[in-house]
């Protein structure tokens, strides 16, 4: 009888992470090159009551579970919709790979944020402060940036009739993103799971490419999440009908004797 | 009447059993590729005693029912749901093979497709290793390609008796018998494979298994009450 209780104990635990992750996918439903976050569900140890195949001809086992669990949160790196916002350094990565900044420890962090700005020493920065990697620097006197596809910089300057270039942007790709670790702020760090990022520059080698005046929104569909958190919430509530009842069988076994 | 007491106690013990599974899958109801578990009562053997009530030996042997779960589109490239029989093939702990029907899988840090809990997934020709760049192709037979280059083919087996499958954790069974290669498996990428437990039913058991449970319990406590009267009245004579 106590077995039920837990099972269901554990079934609610499960679902109130789920629940827990489907409020952090809605909470960024608005933010720049968010990527949902999916729960992934598994069944527990069997306990087995009684081994099949011993002595009979029925092979099958009396088995009995003993609930479920979270083994992971899986990232989904669909790509999502590109919006225009006109911004000369807002970058959206149309395809696979990661763009590049560094901290200022000069480790180096992954994000699909591309929302870039300039420094008062003209470097071009994310918007927490962090430097593009490589490191590219705007002259003062610059009228216009211009970041082709494959990545190429060029600055056109005061009084001067040809663009310059002054560096090119890299991306990054993994074979395994789902392994980043997401340290917030948008940003991914690299562990072993992801393995050693591939640097190239875009449109090459699978990476996709670069577009300027755009940014990557989330990919969260807000509809799939309702959906989620109905089916997490009824899924609760089943489990907690099953714990009053559970309660309920062990307050019979008390009754009986009088 | 004395067995009468034993028979209300077995059955009692019985339905506790009953429940724990409804629970176990109740709590599985969202969980990918999960096989609802059923149980059935055997009665072994029955006789009737001097009074002639009956009694029974029994057992419950549990099978997985092997239904089909719902379809549920996710777009996700390494997300594979199987659209007829069989399971795919998972290296264990142990590295004996696994069987799975929950198709949500993952590369690791050198390409390597696993589950989220870290298990292999095998191929027809050992562990599927995707090199990076380029689209990832499953075709409905199973064959994954990577930027039109050929890296593996999912293994997809069946067994003839479902009897022969043991639950594991991690969603997976594993089976004394030999498997049987599936002929032409239907793969479907972008798909996974939903829980096969219809949560109404296992509403409608739960009640059930309470009210059976009461039921029993009435019956002990007439038995106890017909025989304290027994005891009280022929002692009174």
């Amino acid at each position: 009888m106590l077995r039920a209780l837990r099972t269901a104990a554990l079934g609610m635990s499960a679902q109130q992470t789920s629940v827990d992750n489907t409020a952090n996918n809605l909470a960024n439903a608005n933010t720049t090159g968010f990527k949902r976050a999916t729960v992934v569900f598994q069944d527990l140890l069997y306990q087995s009551v009684q081994r099949g195949g011993e002595g009979d001809q029925r092979p099958a086992a009396m088995q009995l579970g003993s609930g479920s669990a979270i083994v992971a949160t899986q990232r989904t790196f669909l790509q999502g919709s590109l919006m225009q916002t006109g911004n000369s350094l807002d970058l959206a990565v149309n395809g696979e790979g990661f763009l590049q900044a560094r901290r200022p420890d000069g480790s180096v962090v992954y994000t699909r944020d591309g929302a870039f700005t300039l420094d008062a020493d003209g470097r071009i920065v994310t918007q927490s402060g962090l430097a593009l990697e490589p490191d590219l620097e705007v002259p003062p006197e610059t009228q216009e940036i211009q970041i082709s596809s494959d990545g190429v910089v060029r600055v056109r300057l005061q009084n001067e009739p040809d663009a310059l270039e002054i560096g090119r942007i890299e991306v990054a790709q993994f074979s395994n993103p789902a392994g980043l670790r997401s340290i917030g702020a948008n940003l991914y760090e690299q562990t072993e799971a992801s393995g050693e990022p591939q640097i190239g520059p875009p449109a090459e080698g699978g990476a996709g490419l670069l577009q300027q005046g755009f940014l990557e929104t989330s990919n969260v569909d807000v509809v799939q999440e309702m959906v989620d958190l109905i089916t997490a919430q009824r899924a609760y509530e089943m489990n907690s009908k099953m714990i009053t009842t559970s309660e309920e069988m062990l307050q019979i076994a008390n009754s009986m004797k009088r | 009447m004395l067995l009468r007491l034993r028979n209300a106690a077995t059955s009692m013990a019985d339905i506790v059993h009953r429940q724990d599974r409804t629970a176990n899958n109740l709590a599985n109801a969202n969980t990918l590729g999960y096989r609802r578990d059923r149980s059935f009562t055997e009665v072994l053997r029955s006789e009737i005693d001097a009074e002639g009530s009956p009694q029974s030996d029994r057992r419950t042997v549990g099978q997985a029912d092997l239904v089909a779960g719902a379809l549920d589109p996710t777009g996700n490239p390494l997300d594979v749901a199987l659209g007829g029989e069989g399971f795919f093939v998972v290296d264990g702990p142990d590295g004996a093979p696994r069987y799975t029907r929950a198709g949500r899988f993952l590369t690791d840090a050198d390409g390597t497709l696993r589950t989220a809990n870290g298990a292999a997934v095998r191929g027809t020709n050992g562990p599927i290793r995707l090199p990076s760049g380029g689209p990832i192709l499953i075709t409905e037979g199973g064959e994954v390609t990577v930027g039109g280059q050929r890296v593996g083919t999912l293994q997809v087996v069946t067994f003839e008796d479902a009897g022969t499958l043991r639950r594991l954790d991690d969603t997976s069974f594993t089976s004394a018998a030999p498997p049987v290669a599936v002929a032409a498996p239907v793969v479907r990428q972008g798909f996974v494979e939903g829980s096969n437990v219809d949560p109404i039913r296992e509403m409608a058991d739960m009640i059930a298994h309470v009210r059976l449970y009461e039921a029993q319990q009435k019956t002990v406590q007439t038995t106890d009450a017909i025989l304290g009267q027994v005891a009280r009245d022929l002692g009174s004579f």
